[in-house]
């Protein structure tokens, strides 16, 4: 069982391109920690880093205690799923999954029939007993996607590394496999590094959640706290659906401040701005309701979504999108809104 | 979709009429003189299986000091040929695996001059890089001795002749090709492929045996059958060994000798079924290869990520410095040895160059210059080159978009039989040219004189000269504009045609904007195999003979000149620098101007 500490990793292509800049991040034990972030944000290189496929520029790997900075990639007993899932088309899926257990079968001192057990298990855990002798351009998909998964589990290694394992799926499909990833690894209890850019899955997956940017870890935390508890103006944004108000600091006590963006609005602000200074207000259309509150809005759209209507609201100068049910006003008419949450951040 | 039907129509009238026409008349010809045919098969000096065969093959003559003789076991004309394209293929390959696996995985100091030099020779300088090489390995003064045994100080000498020495100059000129071959095929492989295998454990080599290889194997099948086709094919080598009565003792020899026969007057169904056994070891090869690449081309999701590259250990840092460097070294020593071969005053009996200086060279391109003939040979070639690259690109677009655009088996068979040329040799191409055209002419002139006398090989080989390029080259202009075409969704067109343009309309307006660059570097590419291309030009080249008039281009001039004598030499390399510059100036567009890679790819 292992646990995984990045201390001030960097990695630099080229001598200029900062792919990932200073990062500290350490994964726990059995946890799945979802890597989040926008595609180019480096955090395939940090993957790569972690499964000693790149050289760091700079900082240490270890795991555990075991400082692998240096291992090759042949040593360090992780195991990848890159997004393309890399099978190798001339071979059968039990070759596929054989092969690294192959490798390690003298070490490990395995029988071949042992090695045919474990693919077997592998096989099973994964739904896909009985395609062994098929090759991978037979398989659908989502077969191919198990097969990859299959040959990463097998060699039982300390860390499991996904790279966008489910991007080249359609979406229904994405939704089961990343439910059915999340039970083994748990299952198994591995240590995962799961990195993607959708944040739908990032919080169906993990237990907690590394949001990078521009090479640099912005937040990690619970996916509650990630969502309700951003540390960041990208986080607040990059995370969930947000209305962006742009104004100043009127008002501040600790955290809590009141913002004039047009009307004033009360807001928490962890830099604990100081009136006058210039912020960016984040709200999330869900924490907007209407009916009651001092705030006057004029109704200026209403468009049905499926779960909920998006409302758009004209208040004092600014606009804001609301999500909830149908509102108590038709288009033109004004309501009562009330703002129940906010974050200012400085700008 | 008229117009798509309309170009397979003139892609099959094409290649039907000039490659497929010429060639069954071949056949004809064997059939109507069946009997010597097979006086031919039992005869020794064709196929020759007895165990004399070997016994010239090495041996040591009790000179002062012994010379150690290689010249290759004799198995008569058939198997000869088949042997030596053999073998000079399989060297290539593992060679050019060595060289390719070099440059496509590790990181080393000089590693974009070894890649610069390794395609060196794919510039080429008929007669007089093969010159180099017989004057290297020359037993009385030749390189290779003066350093075995004047520097070196070994008790004997060496003498490489025969078969073993036209083995040894084809493997050195078709390196290059094999290399480039492999090299993409390596490049290819989806490096996480790769990846994932160092990353479950396999170690550099490991990885490479197991997933890399297995994965480019279509690409060294590839590279092998290019060059055996190359070398089994290929007339300049055997033509500079000429001296040694057994390196004549191959199919292209033989067909180009019994081919100048014919000029004087003696038509015989032995060149034709010579012709025809080469034609058919080239065209089933490469048939073979192409089913095989076929039935193996995985596909793959390419991504743009760095390919997977090592740190060379110690076998890696000694195929680099032991290996890779002398091999391009040895490789690029013809050419660089003709070039100073333009400026040295002379090269006979010394084992290198002597009295090299500018003015040497200054001379001799000036001599060439004033020679009204040499002038007309090179424009003859240049001529030969722009015409016959203005049909392969009218023809090779028509063909391109057929294939590309139209399914079904007529559009794929049309395919095949545009890249076909690639396998048929030049030498019965020239063959089957001369034979077609002199009988249709024969047949013409109780008709119409005038046209007869118009299109009498004899008298206007540039005719049929033209169009043999063309068709011979042709595949690499319809591959590059297809290539071109696969890059352009379908829809782009389809938009075009719903607003209400006609077909003709979309190609001129959608289609060849588009593909402007592929055009372009197709015919450039077509250009420079058309310009040093040998085996119809010093067949059907030299029909006119030389005179002021002459047809024959400047690799045929070259060939004239090799054969006349000590001096001779230098002036063929004079005019091989000439063309060189031509390909190195089409080349140089080509991978510079256009950034596509120049090279042969299946």
């Amino acid at each position: 069982m292992t646990v995984v500490r990045l201390e001030k990793l960097r990695k630099v292509f080229d001598g200029r391109v900062v792919a990932v800049d200073d990062v500290d991040l350490v994964v726990g034990d059995g946890e799945v920690m979802a890597i989040l972030g926008p595609s180019g944000c480096g955090k395939t290189t940090l993957l790569r880093l972690v499964a000693g496929l790149e050289e760091p520029t700079s900082g240490r790997i270890f795991f555990d205690d075991r400082d692998v900075t240096h291992l090759p990639t042949q040593e360090r007993n992780t195991a990848v799923v890159p997004q393309t899932w890399a099978l190798w088309p001339h071979m059968t899926v039990f070759e596929n999954v054989a092969y690294g257990l192959k490798l390690k079968a003298k070490r490990l001192r395995l029988t071949k029939a042992e090695v045919e057990k474990r693919v077997k298990e592998a096989l099973e855990l994964v739904g896909l007993s009985g395609l062994e002798k098929r090759r991978p351009f037979q398989l659908s998909g989502g077969q191919q996607q198990r097969v990859a998964l299959a040959r990463a589990l097998v060699v039982q290694p300390e860390v499991l590394l996904l790279d966008e394992p489910l991007a080249n799926l359609d979406a229904k499909l994405r939704v089961e496999l990343r439910d059915e990833v999340r039970k083994i690894a748990k299952r198994l209890s591995i240590t995962t590094i799961y990195v993607t850019h959708d944040q739908e899955e990032a919080f169906a997956v993990a237990d907690r959640i590394a949001v990078m940017n521009a090479g640099r870890i912005m937040q990690v935390g619970t996916p509650e706290e990630i969502y309700h508890k951003p540390a960041n103006f990208f986080v607040a944004t990059f995370v969930g659906r947000s209305n962006v108000l742009r104004g100043r600091v009127i008002e501040a006590k600790g955290e809590a401040v009141v913002v004039d963006v047009g009307f004033p609005i009360s807001a928490y602000s962890r830099e604990k701005a100081a009136p006058g200074d210039e912020v960016s207000v984040v709200v999330r259309p869900e924490d907007i309701y209407m009916g009651n509150g001092s705030l006057r809005c004029v109704v200026e759209d209403v468009v049905f979504l499926g779960r909920h209507y998006q409302t758009t609201l004209k208040c004092g100068g600014a606009r804001l999108k609301a999500e909830g049910p149908i509102p108590p006003a038709a288009r033109g008419e004004e309501v009562a809104v009330e703002v129940a949450r906010a974050w200012a951040f400085k700008t | 979709m008229r117009f798509l039907a309309l170009s397979t129509g003139v892609g099959y009238a094409f290649l039907g009429l000039f490659l497929v026409l010429p060639l069954v008349f071949i056949f004809w010809q064997v059939l109507a003189g069946i009997g010597e045919v097979y006086a031919l098969i039992t005869d020794p000096f064709y196929i020759n299986l007895s165990p004399d065969a070997f016994r010239n093959a090495i041996f040591v003559r009790p000179t002062d000091p012994p010379t150690v003789v290689i010249r290759g076991p004799d198995l008569g004309v058939v198997l000869n040929s088949l042997w030596v394209a053999a073998l000079v293929a399989a060297a290539d390959v593992a060679l050019g695996f060595v060289l390719a696996y070099v440059l496509a995985k590790y990181v080393f100091r000089g590693r974009t001059f070894l890649g610069l030099l390794a395609t060196v020779p794919l510039i080429v300088m008929p007669f007089a890089t093969a010159y180099v090489v017989r004057k290297f390995l020359d037993p009385r003064w030749g390189t290779l001795n003066w350093l075995l045994h004047d520097v070196l100080g070994l008790p004997f000498r060496l003498e490489i002749s025969g078969l073993a020495a036209v083995a040894l100059v084809q493997a050195i000129m078709y390196l290059p090709i094999a290399y480039l071959n492999i090299y993409a095929a390596l490049t290819r492989v989806d490096p996480t492929l790769e990846e994932v295998a160092n990353n479950l454990g396999a170690g550099e080599r490991r990885a490479v045996r197991d997933v890399v290889f297995p994965l480019s194997l279509p690409g060294l099948a590839a590279a092998f059958v290019l060059v055996f086709i190359f070398a089994i094919d290929d007339v300049a080598a055997p033509i500079i060994f000429q001296d040694d009565p057994m390196a004549r003792k191959l199919l292209s020899y033989q067909v180009y000798s019994k081919f100048l026969d014919q000029l004087r007057g003696q038509i015989s169904p032995t060149a034709a079924f010579l012709a025809l056994i080469l034609l058919a070891i080239s065209v089933t090869s490469f048939l073979a290869v192409r089913k095989y690449v076929g039935l193996r081309q995985y596909a793959m999701l390419i991504r743009q990520l760095r390919p997977r590259i090592y740190t060379p250990g110690p076998l890696g840092k000694a195929l680099i410095y032991l290996v890779a460097f002398p091999l391009v070294a040895l490789a690029s020593a013809p050419l660089i040895g003709a070039l100073v071969m333009v400026f040295a005053d002379r090269w006979t009996t010394s084992p290198l160059p002597e009295g090299v200086s500018l003015l040497n060279g200054a001379a001799r391109l000036e001599h060439v210059f004033t020679n009204p003939l040499f002038v007309r040979g090179i424009y003859n070639t240049i001529y030969y080159g722009v015409a016959a690259t203005m049909i392969m690109v009218a023809v090779g677009l028509l063909i391109a978009l057929a294939a590309a655009r139209l399914r079904g088996p007529l559009a794929s068979a049309l395919d095949a039989l545009a890249t076909m040329p690639i396998a048929i040799p030049g030498l019965v191409v020239a063959y089957a040219y001369f034979l077609t055209s002199l009988e249709f002419t024969t047949l013409l002139k109780s008709f119409d004189p005038d046209a007869a006398a118009l299109l009498d090989p004899l008298q206007h080989p540039e005719i049929y000269l033209i169009l043999g390029y063309s068709v011979r080259k042709l595949p690499f202009v319809v591959r590059s504009i297809y290539a071109g075409l696969q890059q352009i969704h379908p829809s782009m067109e389809e938009v075009a045609l719903n607003l209400g343009d006609g077909y003709s309309g979309v190609v001129r307006k959608i289609l060849l904007p588009l593909l402007k660059n592929n055009v372009l570097s197709g015919a450039l590419i077509g250009f420079v195999y058309v310009t040093s291309e040998v085996s119809l030009s010093i067949t059907l080249g030299v029909l006119k003979g030389v005179g002021q008039d002459t047809a024959m281009p400047i690799t045929a001039f070259m060939r004239e000149r090799y054969e006349s004598g000590l001096y001779g030499v230098q002036e063929a390399a004079t005019l091989g620098l000439i063309l060189v510059l031509i390909q190195v100036a089409a080349i140089t567009l080509t991978t510079r101007v256009l950034r596509t890679r120049y090279g042969f790819v299946l």
